[in-house]
């Protein structure tokens, strides 16, 4: 059942508004497209690479949104460029995608380039996938804490995808 | 020398938002984690991390003391998670 576009808004709102401190440190760029349930989020690694996220909200939160990197020299979505590479399989390279449970390019079943068939999108928010609790990752700002970190730190940033 | 001297006042900003605490500079990084992760209503089995604003690519190591990185009053941490590759 779809989620009211208003409902999904109005979370958006509320978790957008706990970006502000972090966003202060990190230097991210953040721009919120409500009307189109849209966040677009810039982000350095700590070599100043530059990235771009594409967040879509509609149907958050009975689904997790959908993570997209976006080339930030082409303006390219989704090519294995606009991606980061990790130390692990976080930032896979089907699809690519991020690959955790509140992204849902991460499900098969969502997108034939999902890693994960064995995931359902309705249990996203009490994930254990790889004996993890994922609940700590259940707001915009978790999940886009987690990627900067990922982005910060050398032993976890290597680079982009390719 | 007073009491509160032996104390650090630390701002810990999450991904759930920004509050101030007070620990005695003795505090190892991990207890000053333990209750930040309360604080902010955190499930206890992650794993997080501790890194300071002017230096986010280092985590401060969990076994050592505040005072042992000259962390001052007014200072800002990060407290982080890297969550898991799956």
């Amino acid at each position: 059942m779809a989620v009211d576009r208003d409902i999904s808004r109005a979370v958006m709102e509320e978790e957008i508004a706990l970006l502000r401190g972090l966003a202060a440190t990190y230097k991210w760029g953040v721009i919120p497209d409500l009307a189109e349930l849209r966040l677009i989020v810039t982000m350095y690694s700590y070599t100043n690479d530059p990235f771009i996220l594409e967040v879509m909200c509609d149907d958050y939160k009975e689904k997790p949104p959908l993570f997209e990197f976006v080339d930030p020299y082409t303006g390219e979505r989704g090519t294995v460029r606009a991606y980061p590479r990790g130390h692990d399989s976080l930032f896979h390279s089907s699809g690519p995608c991020i690959c955790a449970p509140f992204n849902r390019k991460a499900y098969k079943a969502e997108f034939t380039t999902g890693p994960h068939a064995d995931w359902r999108a309705g249990d996203w928010m009490a994930s254990q996938a790889n004996k993890y609790d994922w609940s700590n990752h259940t707001k915009l700002c978790d999940m886009l804490g987690l990627i900067q970190t990922r982005l910060s730190r050398p032993d976890l940033y290597k680079g982009r995808m390719t | 020398m007073n009491s509160i001297d032996q104390n650090l006042e630390v701002t810990v900003n999450s991904t759930r938002g920004t509050q101030q605490f007070s620990f005695p500079k003795q505090t190892k990084v991990e207890d000053v984690i333990r209750q930040a992760v309360t604080a902010f209503g955190f499930a206890t089995g992650d794993d997080f991390q501790l890194v300071m604003e002017s230096n986010t690519a280092d985590p401060l190591q969990p076994e050592r003391p505040l005072v042992s990185y000259h962390i001052a009053d007014g200072a800002v941490l990060i407290l982080t998670s890297i969550g898991s590759g799956v």
